[in-house]
């Protein structure tokens, strides 16, 4: 028996490559047949098993973060394993955990079943990871599908509450044509590509390596560029670019608190891992993505600027200033074709983001009631005088994601903006700019409602006193997230250490 | 008969969006199933078709018998359409808790985000 | 590294007073911070002369370029003392100020956190550093405006200075980075000593013209003035603080250190001039009409700012002296008047001009206070003011250009200045016939009230009582390092009898006059507020978007989601046709290949049902139509050799028909859409979209592909994996990753499935 050529085959399945996502998945299960075995009285431990297992997963990703397989391909070219797919894995490894740690605040409140919120998650996250390796269409395909019908899922997780199951059925039908759009992309790209007729044709021309040679080589053909066209408006709608964004604010006002934080933060961060991938194989084809990108990135910023100026509910309000992030994130997307740096700058942009995020959903947790898509801003109202804590993360957070330097996220805009400004990216540099300082209104706005008293009517004998906004008591994983991401989102504005040298910026 | 197939993969996309910008909550599994079928359908026939053989090896030889269609696109519409199943059963049993939550098979009746 | 300390102390204290509680009075004590920073600043200052700067340097963002530098100058340290001495002043004052009121602590450490990014402005050495710093004094602006303001009104204006000046400040930074490119330096000091490289830079004006909208927000410059006047909402010692002697000076301070680079382009003088002159004058005659204490001397300061800004555009050694001259002694009298103002209302109840009056019998100590700035302000000799005054005076006249016009400004606002000066700090205290103010039991503050105002107001003496002390410690070494040259001419309080000495008088005489018909503007207040301004503009502006926002987000995000599919397939659609036109790939109508019946068959059925699906009016002949598509493509599936997938189709058809038959047996019969139109839209769309695929489809099969990696691994089907299924081989062991994917999202739509069926069951047996 030639056991050889079976060894040889089984040889680049290294499957050591993708342990933390094995391990991740491994976890998933253990929590279902934690379920099972478990009787119900203690399904309470369930999901601080998943945090306290993510914990255990990113110290053991972070000892083994330089391991032997960045810079080589795996699993017969499907995966490669890069210094930025490193660090995307670790960051949604970070977003699993907090989306879990307010997966816990908020399920309580809900009479919902809480072990599959958390093996969701953590599947979804494991497939992000693959997808921010991905060197292959395929595995893309499979990879963004894992994680869109676990957010089908986890968007109309309050089943019994007709916002969620709006969300999700929006969602649903949306994302399902988002797919069909980048599934036709896909297969025009490898109709073309695998065209003997054509010089560098290639025989695998899923491979993203195939692919790149093959676009060099013909750089005017229809059918590559409409193919690459309609992948780059699938990819579009999982960041939420206009004219794909039209699906956000709906979903995230309906989706459970922390599954808007998990789109929010990893689902965007998962749309532009692909991008940055794609970008260098379409390189054939620059000035048609750039193109499709600029006009799409200007259209992004304005409208997602404009959009969340009018919102009194802070949930659409997120979701359309996370448009506009997504706009400055296309413009250092754009950048990074030509310079190298802006991929760093990105990658530290998404980190900001995360924890801004992170802080202000967190608050959000924390300032709901029963009915989660109900937040308005009126809630908010005194914050920072009946929960001191909650209302100094808060402005934190929102700082953070304003810009507002010293914290992280003015450092992530100014490092993607001297990137597009390098780039020599002006027009969009000026747009860019127009949006942040439209921002500052929206977002102060909140901060206002958090921390200026409030004028209230005066109660008189026998009226029943305004309903008190809600408010949740903090508990103390909660509290440790909340700290932790407010006080690195103030640290990493004046320090950047270790996570500056990791993206080459140091 | 490639036009052809290219007309059919034409109308199975449009009846499909139809269906999609409809408001009855049926017509919309209806529209997901035709587009899927549609996105199918074209990733099979991307690279060209022709009246094939299947790709089976013959007892006794190491290599499919030349003209014999090409496997890899086969196996990711197999992928496809598993996927999709699962995708429309998902769909249908949310439609089925929408209607049951809403009473009735209008999609605008769940329209109750913000007004502004 | 001393340098660090100042900037720490403060902010540590901030930290401190937001914590620990100091009762009432002994809030003062807070002062101990800033007056350490004072002390240091002072004791500092023989070395910052004697060697030029002091300098401390610690890493911070090397890719920015962005260490963070600290540099003390001459310059710097004129504008650190001030920040700090006045700052020590205001603590003391604050605490006086909001003894008895809640919230006292609260504004304190805000005072202290404004005040170490204001020292931050001033001693940093970096341009980040120095944006971060510049944009914090806006933030805390805010904050400290919008303090305890339980009215909207008052919150909004507080947001409309931090919009004025935040989007300043972004201009800033844009010309800054611009600044630092040319210069190849982030580092203030270095980019000092490489003007050469930035005025030969094609970049120039796009510099200056993006440093100036910064500078001009910040510093309220026309027509960027309207949100100074507004910021009156805040409490008095905040306006005191920032409003006169701190943050507005900011955008001056900056031009001033940037003047040298500048000086000498075109594209610097004109704009600073004009906009200055156009300050001065705006801000002086608009005080005129002003009724509320606070609000004339906000627009005193306005008119001061304008000067100063004129100054600096004048660029001559003498004009940049006679700025320094004058900033100093404005910040003297103007903390100090502010203050009084707040002591008046404080003792009052009101800062209305109209019901003040006779106050100098109740408070003696606040009116001396008042009037010593007062006549500061006024430009009497020997103030500091009047020296101010002649300096700009001379300057004036000699001028090469337009001398007499300049000069006539600067009378005019002079005289405007004086007669707005005697209106806070003497008429309250001195008019006649306001007996009915006194019933009110008006009071003086505590000490802590009227020893701040009276230090300040008595410094702007003792300065102009020793000219030559004050010009040769404070004034000459700022100025070198302005100048870029070492200067040595003394000042002087009297130059004998001179143009300048007669402008000064023809200033008193015009002053007076203004002073004395002050009712006759006074009671067209009302007519002069409500006549168009500049910030009505911004407000439309404002508005203007706001509604332009409404309008999108209802017209694109109105939660329809037939809408939305609309929008976003029209934008698919419009983009692909984009593509087409472009790259002209239209392609060709051939009839290739041979028409077999069977395919033809199946395609036709397929084409049939979609479109009896599509359309149906009754649920089961839709959905059976459906059924009927999916064996339609069973068929092709098998006549091009694709077995598996036709089984695999086929099951999978079957199965779903089953499950909505079962699902939705029990609805009504389709309801018509409500609209002719939509349903002709939607369907037009729907047959362009499938037009445009279509064509596409077509041509990538066109292709004529022949031999892929279908082949390879075809090859090795049989002789690495042992399967004689090629597609099987494919899924199960070359691309055992993808299945494994499949299987995941399977079994993630199953967990999704029961759990939405567990939901429905718990419903219903709720209901039950």
């Amino acid at each position: 028996m030639p056991t050889e050529l079976l060894q040889q085959a089984a040889a680049d399945n290294h499957w050591a490559a993708i342990g933390p996502e094995l391990m991740v998945g491994c976890l998933a299960l253990l929590l279902l047949v934690l379920e099972i075995v478990l009787p119900k009285a203690r399904h309470e431990i369930i999901p601080s098993v998943a945090v306290v297992g993510l914990l255990g997963i990113i110290t053991g990703f972070v000892i083994n973060y330089h391991t032997a397989f960045v810079g080589q391909t795996t699993f017969n070219g499907l995966l490669r394993h890069s210094g930025t797919g490193q660090f995307l894995r670790l960051f949604f490894l970070l977003a699993a955990t907090g989306v879990s740690v307010l997966g816990i605040v908020a399920l309580k409140r809900q009479k919902m079943p809480k072990v599959e919120f958390f093996a969701i998650t953590l599947v979804v996250s494991g497939a992000m990871m693959l997808l921010a390796q991905a060197n292959n269409f395929v595995m893309l395909f499979v990879a963004l599908e894992t994680v869109t019908v676990g957010f089908y899922i986890l968007v109309s997780y309050t089943r019994t509450n007709p916002l969620s199951l709006e969300a999700g059925l929006k969602y649903l039908i949306m994302g399902a044509l988002s797919s069909g759009i980048l599934l036709f992309g896909i297969a025009l790209l490898y109709g073309v590509a695998g065209n003997p007729a054509l010089t560098a044709a290639s025989a695998d021309s899923m491979n993203f390596d195939a692919l790149r040679v093959f676009l060099y080589a013909n750089p005017d053909n229809i059918i590559a560029a409409v193919g690459i066209v309609l992948v780059l408006s699938g990819v579009a709608f999982k960041v939420g670019a206009v004219p794909f964004q039209i699906w956000i604010p709906d979903v995230y006002q309906g989706a459970p608190t922390p599954v808007t934080a998990f789109l929010a933060i990893a689902s965007k961060a998962a749309g532009f891992a692909i991008l940055l991938t794609l970008v260098t194989v379409f390189d054939g084809y620059q000035s048609l993505v750039v193109g499709v990108l600029t006009v799409m990135a200007i259209a992004t910023i304005l409208f997602g600027n404009l959009a969340a100026l009018t919102q009194h509910n802070v949930k659409r309000l997120i979701g359309l200033s996370g448009v506009s992030h997504a706009g400055y994130l296309l413009v250092g997307v754009i950048a990074a074709i030509h310079v190298p740096f802006a991929v760093g700058a990105i990658c530290f942009y998404l980190f900001a983001y995360l924890l801004g995020s992170l802080a202000v959903f967190g608050v959000m947790t924390h300032v709901s009631g029963d009915d989660d898509a109900d937040q308005d801003m009126d809630h908010y109202a005194d914050l920072a005088k009946t929960h001191p804590f909650l209302g100094v993360v808060l402005a934190v957070g929102l700082g953070s994601l304003a810009g507002i330097p010293p914290l992280a996220g003015f450092m992530g805009k100014l490092l993607v903006f001297l990137a597009a400004f390098e780039a020599g990216l002006y027009a969009l540099l000026g747009v860019a700019i127009l949006g942040v300082v439209i921002s500052i209104y929206y977002y102060f706005g909140w901060i206002k409602a958090a921390f200026f008293p409030q004028w209230r009517p005066p109660v008189f004998e026998g009226d029943d006193p305004l309903p008190e906004p809600p408010r949740q008591v903090v508990s103390t994983p909660a509290g440790i997230l909340l700290a932790t991401a407010a006080l690195a989102s103030v640290l990493l504005g004046f320090y950047q250490g270790p996570l500056g040298a990791w993206l080459g910026l140091g | 008969m490639n036009m052809l197939i290219a007309f059919t993969v034409g109308v199975l996309f449009a009846t499909g969006v139809f269906c999609l910008l409809r408001r009855c909550l049926m017509r919309l599994i209806i529209g997901l199933v035709l587009l899927g079928q549609a996105a199918n359908l074209l990733v099979f026939s991307a690279g060209g078709v022709k009246t094939g053989v299947p790709s089976l090896i013959p007892e006794g030889s190491m290599t499919p018998p030349p003209g014999a269609a090409d496997p890899l696109p086969q196996a990711l519409v197999l992928t496809a359409i598993v996927i999709g199943f699962g995708l429309t059963v998902f769909a249908i049993t949310l439609i089925h808790r929408a209607r049951a939550t809403s009473g009735n098979d209008d999609v605008d009746a769940f329209n109750e985000t913000d007004r502004l | 590294m001393t340098l660090f300390w100042p900037v720490l102390l403060i902010a540590f204290a901030s930290l401190l007073a937001a914590f620990v509680r100091l009762p009432g009075q002994w809030k003062a004590l807070w002062a101990v911070f800033p007056g350490a920073a004072f002390a240091w600043v002072v004791l500092s200052w023989p070395a910052v002369v004697g060697e030029g700067e002091l300098m401390a340097s610690i890493a911070w963002f090397e890719q920015l370029g962005a260490t963070v530098d600290l540099r003390l100058d001459a310059y710097g340290g004129l504008m650190a003392g001030l920040v700090t001495g006045v700052g020590t002043l205001i603590i003391v004052y604050a605490a006086g100020y909001m003894e008895g009121q809640p919230g006292g602590s609260r504004l304190i450490s805000m005072l202290l956190i404004f005040m170490a990014a204001m020292l931050g402005i001033v001693i940093a050495d970096n341009l980040v550093l120095l944006f971060v710093f510049w944009e914090l004094t806006s933030i805390t602006s805010y904050l400290l405006v919008g303090f305890n303001h339980e009215k909207e009104d008052a919150r909004k204006k507080a947001l409309q200075a931090l919009l004025v000046t935040g989007t300043g400040g972004l201009a800033l930074l844009a010309g800054m980075v611009l600044l630092a490119l040319e210069a190849g330096s982030w580092q203030i000091s270095e980019i000092l000593q490489r003007g050469d490289l930035v005025t030969a830079s094609p970049y120039l004006p796009g510099i200056i013209v993006l440093i100036l909208l910064g500078a001009f927000t910040k510093s309220a410059q026309f027509p960027f003035h309207f949100w100074l006047p507004n910021a009156m909402a805040a409490p008095t010692p905040v306006s005191a603080f920032l409003h006169s002697a701190t943050m507005v000076k900011a955008g001056v301070f900056i031009l001033g250190r940037f003047s040298p680079i500048f000086n000498g382009s075109e594209w610097w003088h004109g704009p600073v001039v004009v906009a200055g002159l156009v300050t001065l004058l705006v801000g002086a005659i608009l005080g005129l009409f002003q009724t509320d204490l606070k609000k004339i001397l906000a627009y005193t300061t306005l008119a001061v700012l304008g000067m100063l800004t004129m100054l600096i555009g004048f660029g001559s050694d003498l004009a940049l002296k006679s700025m320094l001259v004058f900033l100093i002694g404005h910040a003297l009298y103007k903390a100090a008047l502010f203050m009084v103002a707040g002591g008046i209302d404080h003792g009052t109840g009101t800062r209305d001009v109209w019901k003040l009056g006779g106050l100098s019998a109740v408070m003696p100590f606040t009116m001396v206070a008042g009037a010593l700035a007062a006549f500061s302000k006024a430009g009497f000799p020997p103030f500091l003011g009047f020296i101010g005054k002649e300096y700009v005076y001379k300057t004036g006249t000699s001028l090469d250009t337009l001398a007499p016009i300049f000069t006539g400004a600067m009378l005019l606002g002079n005289m405007l200045i004086f007669a707005l000066a005697l209106k806070v700090g003497w008429y309250p205290f001195w008019s006649k016939g306001k007996e009915a103010m006194l019933e009110g039991h008006p009071h003086e503050g505590g000490w802590m009230m009227w020893l701040p105002p009276l230090v300040l107001a008595v410094l702007g003496l003792v300065f102009g009582f020793i000219p030559v002390w004050t010009g040769d410690t404070l004034v000459l070494p700022a100025l070198s390092e302005i100048t870029g040259k070492s200067m040595h001419e003394h000042l002087a309080l009297w130059h004998g009898i001179t143009l300048p000495l007669i402008l000064s008088l023809v200033t008193f005489v015009g002053g007076v006059l203004f002073y004395r018909a002050r009712e006759f503007f006074w009671r067209k207040h009302d007519r002069v507020e409500s006549s168009p301004k500049v910030e009505h503009a911004y407000d439309r502006l404002l508005v203007g978007m706001v509604k332009f926002a409404k309008r999108q987000t209802q017209a694109i995000q109105g939660g329809s989601l037939s809408r939305y599919m609309f929008i976003v397939v029209g934008a698919t659609a419009l983009l692909l046709l984009w593509k087409f036109v472009r790259f002209d790939g239209w392609p060709e109508l051939t009839w290739e290949g041979r028409l077999a019946p069977i395919p033809v068959i199946a395609c036709i059925w397929t084409m049939v049902g979609a479109i009896v699906a599509a359309v149906a009016k009754r649920r089961l002949i839709a959905l059976l139509a459906m059924g009927v598509v999916g064996l339609g493509i069973t068929v092709l599936f098998v006549n091009f050799g694709a077995p598996d997938l036709a089984i695999t189709q086929l099951l999978v058809d079957g199965l779903t028909v089953v499950l909505l038959l079962l699902v939705i047996y029990r609805l009504p019969p389709i309801k018509a859409e409500a609209n002719r139109w939509i349903i002709r839209a939607d369907a037009a769309l729907s047959v362009f979209f499938g037009m445009l695929i279509a064509a596409l489809t077509l041509s990538a099969m066109q292709l004529h592909v022949v031999e892929r990696v279908g082949e390879t691994l075809a090859q090795m089907s049989y002789a690495e994996a042992y399967g004689r299924n090629v597609v099987n081989v494919i899924l199960v062991d070359f691309r055992a990753l993808d299945t494994f994917g499949e299987i995941i999202v399977l079994a993630i739509a199953a967990i999704g499935v029961t759990a939405l069926l567990a939901a429905s069951k718990e419903r219903s047996s709720d209901e039950d």
